[in-house]
């Protein structure tokens, strides 16, 4: 097996799983396997690349950057991996808690599609590319959103759509401009023409729409209207995937284009507007979240604050930021998605996600408090859990840039973010139980054990963990391997 | 030529934005119709424009006077991608109305 | 060094054992609390050789290289000390617990914190890494957290838990935070490497940083409120977190660091000051107090804010009183705690007032309160002497104006002290009975072993100078009792007699009021910290989505006219062309339809010039040499339309519009920005090598003349592959959103007419030979799968007008779904076909007959026309069925 077919894998397996699903009339067997199938090859990417290596597969055998060409480096494995982690659990979530509605409703396809969409994403090296796998993974989470019932659903759903499509038509336009400007759309290709040439200033014009579109995408402050109302409506088996994938790809495409692509000379168009978004991003987020009383509503809130971090690290663009920022990525995913997976057991086990209306958790159920104690604590960035290497990676990097604005608002930011989970801890958790209570189920429980020990796991085991970051940045910071990869020996003959 | 195309591509992405703001439903649809309609336009006439140099070779016509092919072939999927999305817009407009 | 580990890994182990064993650890409370207690009380026994012998132990693997953080630990014989008297105030806690809340089912949690949190106050005190240091530095805040919140059942237990933790996390911030700007300005990580620095400037920043995170954890002023605060937890968790630990971490940092971080001028003023202050303040709060725990903790406070002072000092003398002044402390503190729980466990209630003379009704916690307090009050022999009088001596030493200062709040204590002595131990009478066995025993084991220093230290005063010696003492360090007639002596007595004379004012005078103003401007700040919040919750998720989408718009059109370069202009290559006549009847034409498409307000309005704007680019994709594009918006603008009707006649129309003139001004400037960025892009002719690829190989490597089909099938194919999975996921979505219809019955129409069916019979007889053609050619000529599946599409549209009795929702939903199916399985077939020749994903493979070219692209396309095919389907079924 070569890392070419780990690739072709990624892609197809998700296609076969929603072909199965939709060929079994609703059965969601085939999704989790194509899941479980490209978690793994996700997997043996990691292992391929861990070392700085990259791969490329030449679609169609046409040399780049005359065909599209996907490739395969650290920073792309690790998200991959995260990412299939977070769909096979979402599906198996799903599979034990949602009702038939929305399996009739072809939600498992769907989830299989917008797999595929973030992994066509995740892998691409052609910025059109990226726009077609873009709307995959958009118009699957149109589709989801869809399905979930009720007058609030709706009217989030259309906020929801019309901004996003707003942001697609962007990205459209921008990627048109940017072929006008430059005559091709390979990444590789664009990097090498911008490093050569004099006049990489005259795409700001245009990146500044490219910009505007992953900064929609990533729900950065002023661009995350959307996220507020459409999270919290989902229930949270589809809002952990949803966490966990759709503003990470506008970062995953924030970093790779402009933490790549577009950097001459040690920087990249519109950096110190991503420094200042990134730092309203985080305060305002968290902001949003202590204002909130309903476990659902201060997750969703969280993630625009913890996108904030993760674009500050882009931002700050030094090899440990990014290192950092791409940590923290991997961190999140996992932690975010088992969050609302807990939320989910809440609301199982006590019937509403609401702080007024539940309480005394940790005597009806202490394993559902521990489930939920252990990524709380790692999103606040508390040693020894993942989010404190994150977290502190950043911190170490604003220092180190003597950057104190960046400093505080990390370190405030973060005392906030303890602040809201305190709030969730002491109303829903601590307290008198009250109101009726059924027990949980095994499976959901395991799944969200699962990720909770991967939690554990990532910050004990952050040494490995951190040096594949640092390996992925590095690819970002000095593309050489890449371009190697895409443009050089690998490259098939002109026939 | 260039300036008269590229004035009326805005005039449309005016149009589209004027009623993507008009608040309802509807108009929302409309806008982001006439928007995608003008994004394609954009992307064909930033890759330059050429008249009578469609894209077939073998007849008889040199290459160099050919129109890029690349832009339509963009178009042409961003138009069937924006078909679908907008096909989906509508089923959405129908279960509102419901 | 295995020792110091498993040390470490003890408490870990006894938290373990209670949380698995926890039936068993509720069945026998008081044998689970002796076995407890004899681990805690061995482990501490074999740290004395270590405290007292003076050697230095140091162990180091590395854990996050990249980050420098290393699981390394240092033992030196004061942290060895230290240890000791934690595991050993443990042990005796551990006891208390046992029998204090045997029978309570929470008994296995309690102990299971209990144990973690030794675990983490013993990290503090062992770890040399900076970071590894502040793993566990927060894990004792959240750990006490969990423990002062206990009873979580009242309000008031989580409100003043969170006050704690948030309190301390903020200080573990600001901790943090320093500790990187020490490592970065020294590049070491490791504490006892900093401690070797010889010339070492500390920066300001990472100095006040280190202090405010030690001063927020060991509760000095401004920080001090959370401390009293505290008090609502459980009984033996007070006496341990006041005596031994956590508030104790603060003040070891600080002393820890006083050698080097002394050198920078404001360490000694800032920390001498708030230390004072705190003592100061916790007289305010203490004198006037009645609540016996509350009384307790203000002394403690009282007493960090003599430690504070000290490690600010930061002299060999201060050091080395900062030694026995902290041994003493932990000595009489736990006692005195656990006795009070005692005394409320007996008698109800904690307050002074009504606990008259009890101590002579419960003669061993009677004897542990009067050795502890006389202890406390500093009386020859008690340890708590030697404390006293070694810290006036180090601060005489330092400046006899401090000296008097501190003699003055010591007195302020004392006074305290005093109180509770008169109190409990003379007047009144109350009938009693003794307290159970385990808590009276776990009472007397620190005051027994307050007895048991001060033997010690009689028999070899050297006892305690390699600790003080580790910590950066030097000169005379041993400890004797008699300095000769010296100020330190006279202030010490001096205190006494303030104190005594006090009291006695105290019982004349009114109680001073309580005074929290801390705790009021804590809840201020929250309040407003929540009011900002709303408020910016508001900001983001409530409001039009007209407003939101003005905001976004703007931003992103900012940003790029900012960035707009306009000096490039003047090469733009202005053609002027014969052609331009005829261009400039469709160009007013389209400029017509889209005035029109954007204010008219009626559906057929909207509809027919909607339908004129689409057909006109669909023209200048003609006239642009783009035959494909033009047939492809063609068709897509019919279906589009025909779904538009439908939709159209059913949506209700609300408004909610952008103010009129701000609309007009986004439009207008979207308008100019777009018009202005095309053309730039006209202006930038780079080569276009890649295009240049697509036509010269097209004919000879992919066998199609028509470029763009080619481009789309074979050199781009993916990008094709992705869009009929779109159309795919859009013919899913709206079953998802409308539900999937399961009606049998034919779908209603117009009355049937027999010529239409006929017709539409005969026309699907015409369309699929054109249908084949059609998508034959496309390779080759303008046509292709997409365009030819609309066709088809358009011809089943026809039928279904006609009302054929067999197309009912349910038939057409089942084609739709097969179409699906099969072309995008078809289209993965075709991917893949060329893996098992060995080729790359999506390669072309070719068959040819002469001119005959057959490929697996060819099968792609049919894949996507099965797709398309499909996807139209779907879409006419769902929309004709609710069309009237």
């Amino acid at each position: 097996m070569t890392p070419q077919l780990f690739i072709v894998a990624c892609l197809l397996l998700p296609v076969l799983g929603a072909l199965g699903t939709l060929a079994t009339r609703g059965n969601p067997l085939p999704v989790l396997a194509g899941a479980i199938g490209s978690l793994a090859a996700s997997l043996a990417l990691v292992v391929a690349t861990a070392e700085g290596s990259v791969f490329a597969l030449h679609v169609g055998n046409w040399p780049a950057p005359y065909g599209v060409v996907f490739v395969a480096d650290g920073f792309a494995a690790l998200m991959l991996a995260v990412c299939s982690l977070v769909l096979v659990a979402s599906v198996i979530f799903s599979i034990k808690t949602l009702s038939p509605r929305y399996r009739r409703r072809h939600l498992f396809a769907l989830l299989s599609t917008l797999g595929l969409g973030a992994n066509g994403a995740f892998l691409t090296g052609d910025l059109f590319n990226l726009y077609v796998w873009f709307e995959v993974l958009l118009l699957s989470s149109f589709a989801i959103m869809a399905m979930v019932p009720g007058g609030r659903a709706h009217q989030a759903t259309w906020r929801y759509v019309v901004i996003n499509l707003v942001a697609s038509l962007l990205f459209l336009v921008a990627a048109g401009l940017i072929y006008g400007k430059t005559g091709t759309l390979n990444f590789a290709d664009l990097h090498r023409l911008f490093r050569a040439t004099p006049h990489s200033f005259l795409i700001e014009s245009s990146t500044a729409l490219l910009f505007g579109a992953f900064a929609i995408k990533a729900a950065l402050i002023p661009l995350a209207f959307w996220l507020p109302k459409a999270y919290p409506v989902l229930p949270p088996a589809l809002s952990a995937l949803f966490a966990a994938l759709l503003t990470k790809i506008g970062l995953y495409a924030l970093f790779r284009v402009f933490g790549m692509v577009l950097v001459v000379n040690g920087t990249f168009p519109h950096r110190e507007i991503l420094f200042w978004l990134a730092i309203v991003t985080m305060t305002g987020g968290v902001l949003g979240a202590v204002a909130q009383n309903d476990m659902r509503r201060i997750l969703s809130f969280h993630i625009i604050s913890q996108v904030g971090y993760m674009a500050l690290a882009l931002a700050l663009f030094t090899p440990l930021a990014l290192a950092g920022g791409i940590f923290y990525l991997v961190h999140h995913i996992v932690v975010k998605g088992n969050l609302f997976l807990v939320t989910g057991l809440v609301e199982q086990h006590r019937g509403s996600s609401r702080l007024d209306e539940i309480s005394g958790i940790v005597r009806t159920s202490p394993l559902v408090a521990l489930l939920f104690a252990v990524p709380a604590l790692s999103l606040a960035g508390l040693p020894p859990l993942s989010g404190f290497f994150a977290k502190f990676s950043l911190l170490m990097a604003s220092l180190s840039l003597q950057d104190g604005i960046a400093a505080v608002a990390i370190a405030l930011v973060g005392l906030l973010t303890i602040y809201s989970m305190l709030k969730i801890w002491a109303a829903a958790f601590w307290g008198e139980p009250f109101g009726e209570y059924c027990p949980t189920k095994g499976v959901p429980l395991a799944t969200s054990a699962a990720l909770g020990l991967i939690t554990i796991v990532l910050g004990l085991a952050s040494g490995p963990v951190f040096a594949l970051a640092k390996h992925a940045a590095a690819g970002l910071l000095d593309p050489q391997a890449y371009l190697e990869a895409v443009l050089g020996s690998g490259n098939p003959d002109i026939p | 030529m260039e300036l008269l195309v590229a004035a009326t591509i805005g005039l449309l992405v005016a149009a589209g934005l004027y009623r993507l703001l008009g608040g309802c439903r509807v108009d929302l649809i409309i806008g982001l119709i006439l928007l995608s309609q003008a994004a394609n336009l954009v992307i064909l006439a930033s890759g330059g424009l050429k008249s009578n140099a469609a894209p077939l070779v073998g007849r008889g016509q040199s290459l160099e006077t050919l129109a890029d092919p690349l832009p339509q072939a963009l178009v042409l999927t961003a138009i069937v991608i924006g078909f679908g999305i907008l096909a989906f817009l509508l089923t959405l407009l129908i279960r509102s109305s419901k | 060094m295995t020792s110091l580990f498993l040390l470490l890994v003890l408490p870990l182990g006894t938290a373990l054992h209670a949380a698995l064993l926890a039936p068993i650890v509720r069945r026998f409370p008081s044998l689970t609390g002796v076995f407890l207690t004899f681990l805690f009380v061995a482990g501490a026994g074999s740290l004395l050789p270590q405290a007292t012998g003076g050697a230095f132990v140091h162990w180091s693997i590395p854990w996050v290289e990249a980050l420098e953080i290393d699981l390394a630990l240092r033992l030196t014989p004061f942290t060895a000390w230290f240890g000791f008297l934690v595991l050993f105030l443990g042990g005796c806690v551990h006891l208390f617990a046992c029998t204090y809340f045997a029978g309570d089912i929470r008994l296995p949690a309690l102990l299971t914190l209990l144990g973690l949190f030794t675990a983490a106050m013993l990290g503090v005190l062992w770890s040399d890494n900076f970071y590894l240091l502040f793993l566990f530095w927060e894990g004792t805040s959240l750990l006490s957290f969990l423990l002062v919140g206990f009873h979580h059942e009242t309000d008031q237990s989580r409100r003043k838990a969170s006050q704690a933790l948030l309190v301390t996390m903020l200080g573990g911030a600001a901790l943090l935070a320093g500790m990187v700007l020490l490592h970065q300005q020294t590049g070491t990580a490791s504490l006892s490497e900093l401690l070797g620095l010889v010339d070492f400037a500390p920066g300001t920043a990472a100095v006040i940083l280190i202090m405010v995170g030690a001063m927020t954890k060991s509760a000095q002023w401004p920080f001090h409120f959370w401390l009293p605060n505290a008090m609502v937890g459980p009984t033996p968790v007070s006496a341990y977190l006041h005596s031994a630990t956590m508030v104790k971490a603060g003040v070891f940092l600080l002393a820890t660091l006083a050698p080097v971080l002394a050198r920078h001028p404001a360490w000694t003023p800032t920390l001498v000051t708030a230390g004072l202050l705190t003592v100061a303040s916790s007289l305010v709060r203490g004198l006037g107090a009645d609540d016996l725990k509350t009384l307790l903790a203000c002394t403690t406070l009282a007493a960090l804010g003599f430690l504070t002072a000290l490690a600010g000092l930061g002299t060999p003398a201060a050091l080395l009183a900062f030694v026995i002044y902290l041994t003493a402390h932990a000595l009489y503190k736990a006692p005195l705690f656990l006795a009070a729980g005692n005394l409320e466990k007996r008698f109800g209630t904690r307050r002074l007032s009504e606990l008259g003379g009890v101590a002579r009704h419960l003669p061993m916690t009677g004897l542990v309160v009067l050795l502890s307090t006389l202890s406390l009050i500093g009386v020859f022999p008690l340890p708590g002497f030697l404390g006293k009088e070694y810290l006036l001596k180090a601060a005489w030493k330092a400046s006899p104006a401090l000296a008097f200062l501190l003699a003055l709040a010591a007195a302020g204590v004392l006074a305290i002290g005093f109180r509770i002595l008169f109190a409990l131990a003379f007047p009144g009478s109350r009938p009693a009975e003794e307290v159970p066995r385990g808590m009276t025993v776990a009472t007397l084991l620190p005051a027994l072993g307050a007895l048991a220093v001060v033997v010690a230290i009689a028999v070899d005063p050297q006892l305690l100078a390699p600790a003080a010696v580790s910590l950066g003492s030097t000169g005379p360090v041993e400890l004797t009792f008699w300095h000769g007639w010296t100020a330190p002596l006279f202030l010490g007595l001096g205190a006494i007699a303030l104190a005594l004379v006090l009291t006695r004012l105290l019982t004349v005078l009114p109680a001073i009021p309580d005074g929290p103003i801390f705790d009021r401007a804590f809840d201020a700040l929250i309040g407003l910290l929540r009011r900002t919040a709303s408020r910016c919750a508001r900001l983001l998720s409530d409001g039009k989505l007209v407003t939101h989408l003005v905001i976004i718009l703007a931003c992103v059109g900012v940003l790029s006219l900012l960035s707009l370069d306009l000096h490039l202009w003047s090469t733009l290559p202005l053609t002027w062309r014969g052609d331009l006549f005829i261009f400039l009847g469709l160009i007013p034409l389209l400029i017509i339809a889209t005035l029109i498409a954007a204010r008219s307000e009626s559906t057929v309005a909207i509809l027919v010039s909607l339908g004129f704007v689409g057909f006109l680019i669909a023209l200048i994709f003609l006239w642009f040499s783009a035959p494909d594009l033009a047939l492809t918006q063609l068709m897509a603008e019919t279906l589009i339309l025909f779904l538009l009707a439908g939709a159209l006649a059913k949506a209700e129309r609300r408004d909610s519009s952008a103010p009129g003139r701000l609309r007009l001004i986004v439009a207008g400037l979207g308008g100019l920005l777009t018009t202005a960025l095309i053309l730039k892009a006209m202006t930038l002719e780079w080569d276009h090598p890649v295009s240049d690829f697509h036509l010269r190989q097209s004919k000879p490597a992919a066998f199609g003349a028509n470029v763009v089909n080619v481009i789309l099938v074979d050199f781009r194919a993916i990008d094709t592959f992705g869009e009929i999975i779109v159309l795919a996921i859009a013919a899913m979505g709206a079953n998802a959103a409308l539900g999937a219809a399961r009606k049998r019955a034919p779908l209603p129409s117009a009355e049937y007419s027999p010529l239409l069916t006929t017709g539409s019979r005969l026309l699907l007889y015409f369309l699929i030979p054109a249908i084949l053609w059609i998508f034959w050619r496309g390779h080759n000529a303008p046509g292709g799968g997409f365009i030819a599946a609309l066709l088809a599409a358009a011809g089943i549209g026809m039928s279904l007008l006609a009302s054929r009795p067999r197309y009912t929702p349910a038939f057409m939903r089942k084609m739709s779904h097969r179409f699906l199916v099969v072309g995008l399985a078809l289209a993965t077939l075709a991917s893949l076909m060329p893996l098992a020749a060995g080729r790359p994903f999506l390669t072309g493979l070719w068959l040819h007959f002469g001119g005959l070219h057959l490929g697996s692209p060819l099968l792609f396309d049919l894949g996507v026309f099965f797709a398309v095919l499909g996807f139209s389907m779907n879409y006419l079924r769902h929309f004709h069925q609710r069309t009237p």
